[in-house]
């Protein structure tokens, strides 16, 4: 494990050096492109994440107690969306159209000025990122605690802060899609786009989990997770891909179909020239291949196979991210050093830090009273 | 082995479990000494024994309603559309909405049966037979709308595709045709796989049902079932193939009949989030409509023991849940309402709850939003009179929000000239009052003459709550 | 001792107990095993060495077939057979094919799930399963669970096998017989089966009489009458009884705007022609010219087409001097009122077409009367070299020079 962090130790700082370089030698732009890029894809993991641990609260489920301190785990990348966050802050009036210069003569980004406005606009990220911090710590802070305490009471506890932190996801994930996302063209809109990140979220963060626990198995670690566990784990996965291919898809069709001016230049830049094979690859990779390859129980529970699905999954979430980022410094896809320099700089540090959160204390939460259930859990 | 080498869940396989907090322990899906025999005697004596007098004079009152429904039907569709409040500028009126209303309320069958099928929810096996029932008798009351509401309903093959002499053919391209396609396939297959799952409880029934004709019925119906263990096999299979396919279907409906509105250009009809928006919406009448449904039958049919309080429990916190998705919806289209900057859009929602209508946004808000928060409470989700009127306030609320985004987003659009008002005339509500007396006459003959609860799926919960106690006993 | 049976069947109170019976009684010898239960018992395929069910792979093929088949019915009637472009889209819009095609699918996949398992694979409806004959159908229908050791081909040591049920736990042994063989023709199920089918034809063809003549029965008058007056239609509103009133006076039909001029001479000196001289007009002209006028004036104008002859009637020569002198307006007023025998074309030719006419007619008479510079390719003219025109004629106001 040693050699292992010190490689990332050493990939985060050379990736680190690229992304610095990035800035004085491609320019700002790209710089913070990149950035916005990596900070909304790392909130969709942590967030992802954040949201399983939940849903097993709120279901009530126990078959997936066995696993779910690895979320757990993921989510630690949460606290440090707080620099990460506050430094993309400085994005601001190079990228963001409502925050460039000639903005005050665009009628449509005036009549929304209340809300895209810099102190309105830097409030709202600290009360997300508090939020997500403040259930990051209920959350998580009291499935560790019950690993000593054995105290049932936790879950209850946990039982009852679930659905409040399940609407204040979705209000923050809303927030943080329009302001992070949508407000990087402000005159473009579309009310599902909370619910399209949320739907990526969720989707990459099932699939890192999944990804994060066949690691582990082959670590010899988790070995109470069964392929029975798995199965459920990769049906998860199948069903969130077909909600993000059915959000995706209505999103498109509507714009497609009314065909306005004002919505459907978003489109154009995103699916036609030269991001025109991304978007069939993002078609056809983040629905269709998850799709087929996850049909079957025999592939459902085949960790092989689930594994090379899962890093599909992520690359592709990644792909998605990229797809509504990138148009935003025009001219067609870019792909060179910076983007390296920034993936295997952000890349590294995640791994970093989620490596050393598990490498910190139980793998399960064996407090928890229903982790007989998740043992014994079979599928029928 | 040393203590270090055990791995730390092995103490929770081998230490006896700790005892659990009242608010986690689990309640069970079947109440009191029941068993195997007294579930297929109760159903037996429900679906052969004479209804009391009560039923009659309720299915004579319904049927009423329901022909009442049909004279006004054939009222105006011999003299013309014009005898309704349809009229330029709001050219769709109650037809459309009864149309969306009970199509949203036919998705409580899919999701209770299907979804929660899929998610081993063992809870809606008690209610999952009713539901498809609600499901099938709510399509039939949808489909005659979209039949009845085109200005010549005797030309509806024009919607087939199919060669005809004029070399012209349907434009798959509109989201009407999506219509066509997508109800028909849902009520034809909400249709078949209420069917599949009635077959082996038909089946248990032929041999013990006193009157011939019904002996004969449940016969031919149950097509030679034997519960053989490859005939389950086989069955199982489909089951859970077809409960998987029917999901996507549900949410496919409900999705494009809200693209008949989405994908439009009138301000407050073309928002991208109305696809996921009508879908939780149709759940949410669903689910309101099942949990009325059961308050009922559940007291008057003496089935208690099958359809528990916590089944109750469980259906209300579904309908507290969507009731805050439904919540999160009304905030984000008001929201990027107002975020588009569209001054045609701010004006319609402004219009929603504040405009010459206000009433009807607001009674929307209040019905959908505000009043289902009731449930957080745990007693209340457990009291009759309070889910009663949740859910009735939810069947409200859904046809209030259809006549709010249907009448008031087109009553006022672009240029102020076209402005103007729909006024429903008594037809519109002898029509919608007939559909409702034709489902509750569908529903109520369903319920005395066939299997409301499907014996075959639970049984198993009977036998594993036996199995439990005899556990629990020995322990 | 071998009897000819079905097989033997035990009933047992529990699917865990009937599970357990199961590798008990395989250890027995007896591996020919079928059971009946009221519900699906988990792990009794496997117990019973069932091979898994095939449904999924026939719903895949199918539900890719229709899929594959209303993908291929939309592009083929959309940019094949009937394109036509709505609202702004192009005949190969694919995202608007997409919610028929998911539909098609579902609805191919969940027929063939249901129907198939039904017909197919369970190969329902059968009435004859030997259990239906036994003591123990009832039971197995509500709350027991029958083994069934079977026989093969028909024959089985009976009291061995009931032994053995015994021993693992079974109760009510009881022999099934082999069932009779079925009787040849149609069983009554089928009968009623054909029966519904045939009432399902009578009822389609009934209500597809009732739909074609529906509409033209009373009182679906639909809207057929209509509170307004018809042509013809009488109406007591009125003294005359006429629902058809005439115009006012001065009342002027759309493109129908009256000529004032009184003679051709008046016209010439009132109305110009308002259409510019382009290829277009002359083409028009030339149209119009062909069908309403070449009948009589002949296609190059001289008035000697073969109608003439028959009707002993003198169209003007067009090509005459005294034609290529009259004015633009005369000629339009002739055409639109008349001249002698020659009818008013007033109502069958609209304005702008009488006017094309006009310049058709000018274009016309220059071609047989073209100054030198319009030959194409003309040289300058040889001594005693003969033209086309005869006399020099004084150019006519209409054409520019």
């Amino acid at each position: 494990m040693n050699r292992a962090r010190s490689t990332l130790w050493m990939l985060a700082a050379l990736g680190g050096a690229g992304v610095v370089a990035t800035y004085f030698l491609e320019g700002p732009k790209r710089f913070w492109e990149n950035w916005l890029l990596w900070f909304v894809f790392l909130a969709c993991i942590a967030l992802g994440a954040l949201f399983l641990v939940a849903l097993q609260h709120l279901t009530g489920a126990t078959w997936s107690v066995v696993l779910r301190r690895v979320p757990e785990r993921i989510a630690a990348l949460t606290p440090w969306l707080v620099p990460v966050g506050l430094i993309a802050l400085f994005s601001l009036p190079v990228v963001f159209s409502w925050a460039q210069p000639g903005a005050d003569k665009i009628t449509p980004i005036v009549l929304k000025a209340h809300w895209l406005n810099y102190p309105f606009f830097i409030i709202r990220l600290v009360v997300c990122l508090a939020l997500w911090v403040l259930s990051y710590a209920i959350l998580v802070r009291g499935s560790i605690k019950q690993d000593s305490s054995r105290d049932p009471t936790i879950t209850v506890k946990l039982r009852r802060y679930s659905p409040v932190f399940m609407i204040i996801l979705a209000l923050t994930i809303t927030v943080f899609a329009f302001d992070w996302v949508s407000s990087l063209e402000a005159t473009w809109y579309s009310d599902i786009f909370g619910v399209y990140l949320f739907a990526g979220a969720t989707t990459t963060a099932i699939a890192v989990t999944l990804l994060a626990v066949i690691y582990l198995q082959s670590r010899g670690r988790l070995p109470d997770v069964t392929a029975d566990h798995l199965y459920n784990l990769g049906g998860l996965l199948f069903g969130f891909t077909i909600f993000w291919g059915y959000i995706a898809f209505s999103q498109y069709l509507l714009q497609w179909y009314a065909d306005l001016p004002a919505e459907v230049f978003w489109f154009r830049q995103r699916t036609v020239g030269s991001m025109e094979p991304v978007f069939i690859l993002l078609g056809l990779g983040h629905f269709f291949v998850p799709f087929f390859a996850l049909m079957t129980r025999s592939n459902k529970k085949n960790r092989k196979r689930l594994r090379w699905v899962a890093m599909w999954v992520v690359f592709m979430g990644f792909v998605d991210v990229f797809w509504l980022i990138s148009p935003i410094i025009g001219q067609g896809v870019h792909l060179g050093w910076p983007e390296l320099a920034f993936a295997v700089f952000f890349l590294a540090s995640g791994l970093l830090v989620v490596g050393r959160a598990m490498s910190r204390g139980e793998d399960t939460p064996i407090g928890d009273p229903f982790l007989p259930d998740a043992l014994e859990f079979q599928l029928r | 082995m040393s203590d270090a080498m055990i791995p730390p869940t092995a103490w929770a396989r081998k230490s006896p479990r700790p005892a659990l907090p009242e608010a986690l322990r689990p309640e069970p899906l079947v109440q009191g000494d029941v068993s195997l025999a007294d579930l297929d005697n109760r159903i037996r004596t429900l679906s052969e024994a004479k209804p009391p007098r009560a039923w009659y004079i309720a299915i004579t009152i319904t049927s009423l309603m329901a022909l009442a429904g049909f004279a006004a039907i054939a009222y105006m569709l011999s003299t013309g559309i014009g005898t309704m409040g349809n009229n330029v500028p709001v050219v769709w009126g109650f037809l459309i909405i009864n149309f969306v209303f009970w199509v949203g309320i036919g998705h409580a069958g899919t999701l209770i049966s299907v979804i929660l099928l899929l998610f081993r929810q063992r809870w809606r096996n008690a209610i999952c037979r009713t539901a498809e029932a609600v499901t099938v008798f709510a399509f039939v009351c949808a489909m005659v709308f979209p039949a009845i509401h085109v200005g010549r309903p005797w030309l509806p093959h024009w919607l087939l595709p199919y060669p005809n002499e004029r070399g012209m053919w349907v434009n798959f391209r509109s989201p009407l045709i999506w219509d066509v396609c997508a109800v028909v396939t849902y009520f034809s297959v909400s249709l078949l796989f209420w069917y599949l799952g009635l077959i082996p409880d038909f089946a248990s029934l032929r041999g013990r049902v006193k009157s011939r004709v019904k002996r004969a019925a449940f016969k031919l119906l149950s097509l030679g079932w034997a519960g053989r263990a490859r005939q389950w096999l086989h069955y199982e299979k489909a089951y859970l193939i077809l409960a998987g396919l029917t999901t996507t279907l549900a949410l496919s409906v409900h999705s494009i009949v809200s693209m008949d509105f989405a994908s439009s250009m009138v301000p407050g009809w073309h928002m991208t989030i109305f696809p996921p928006y009508f879908v939780v919406g149709a759940a949410f009448s669903g689910f309101a409509g099942v949990v009325l449904v059961f308050a009922f039958v559940r007291r008057i049919m003496n089935l208690q023991n099958y359809i528990t309080l916590r089944h109750m429990d469980l259906l209300n916190r579904m309908v507290l849940f969507l009731s805050c998705v439904m919540g999160y919806a009304y905030l984000m289209e008001g929201f990027t309402a107002w975020y588009s900057s569209d001054n045609f859009t701010r004006y319609i929602f402004a219009n929603y709850v504040f405009g010459d209508q206000w009433w009807a946004g607001c009674l929307t808000i209040f019905c959908n939003v505000l009043l289902p928060q009731l449930l957080w409470v745990p007693k209340f989700r457990r009291s009759v009179p309070v889910m009663v009127l949740v859910s009735l306030g939810v069947t409200l609320g859904m046809w209030m929000e259809r006549y709010t985004i249907i009448i008031l987003s087109v009553h006022r659009d672009f240029v102020p000239a076209t402005w103007g008002t729909y006024l429903p005339t008594p037809i519109d509500f002898i029509i919608l009052l007939g559909s409702i007396g034709m489902f509750l006459t569908m529903l109520l003959f369903f319920l005395r003459k066939m299997p409301i609860i499907a014996t075959w799926e639970v049984k198993p919960d009977i036998a594993h709550h036996h199995q439990e106690h005899k556990e629990a006993e020995h322990a | 001792m071998r009897d000819r049976v079905f097989g033997v069947l035990g009933l047992f109170k529990s699917g865990d107990a009937l599970l357990e019976a199961v590798p008990r009684l395989k250890d027995k010898g007896f591996t020919q095993l079928e059971a009946y239960t009221p519900y699906p018992v988990h792990g009794l395929d496997e117990a019973l060495g069932l091979p898994p069910s095939r449904v999924g792979v026939l719903v895949f093929i199918m539900a890719l077939v229709g899929g594959l088949s209303a993908f291929g019915l939309e592009w083929w009637t959309s940019t094949v057979s009937y394109p036509l472009l709505t609202a702004g889209k192009a005949y190969n819009g694919w995202p608007g094919w997409i919610p028929v095609v998911f539909e098609a699918t579902i609805l191919f996949g969940t027929f063939t799930a249901g129907l198939g398992t039904l017909f197919v694979f369970n190969k329902l409806p059968f009435f004859g399963d030997p259990v239906f004959g036994t003591k123990a159908t009832l039971d197995i229908g509500r709350d027991r669970f029958a083994l069934v050791v079977l026989s093969a081909d028909g024959s089985l040591d009976a009291p061995a096998a009931s032994a053995a049920l015994s021993a693992v736990g079974g109760e009510a042994i009881e022999v099934v017989p082999l069932p009779d063989r079925p009787k040849a023709g149609i069983g009554w199920w089928m009968k009623v089966v054909i029966g519904i089918a045939a009432a399902c034809v009578v009822a389609g063809f009934g209500v597809a009489w009732a739909v074609r003549t529906m509409p033209t029965a009373k009182p679906w008058v639909a809207m057929e009458v209509q509170p307004k007056l018809d042509a013809q239609q009488a109406d007591s509103f009125f003294a005359n009884g006429r629902g058809m009133r005439r115009p006012p006076p001065g009342t002027v039909a759309r493109a129908y705007m009256p000529i004032l001029a009184k003679d051709p001479e008046q016209a010439g000196k009132a109305l110009v022609d308002p259409l510019p001289v382009t290829a277009r007009v002359l083409d028009r002209g030339q149209e119009m010219f062909n069908l309403h006028c070449a009948v009589c004036h002949d296609k190059l104008g001289t008035g000697k087409a073969w109608l003439s002859k028959r009707y002993k009637a003198q169209p003007a020569n067009l090509q005459s001097s005294m034609m290529r002198q009259a004015t633009d307006g005369a000629l339009y007023w002739v055409i639109s009122k008349g001249y002698g025998t020659m009818p008013g074309y007033a109502a069958d030719v609209s304005q702008d077409d009488r006017w094309a006419i006009v310049r058709y007619v000018r274009a016309l008479q220059r071609s047989e009367d073209a100054p030198t510079r319009d030959e194409v390719g003309a040289r300058s003219p040889q001594p005693g070299q003969r033209f086309a025109r005869s006399q020099p004629h004084p150019p006519s106001p209409a054409t520019p020079n």
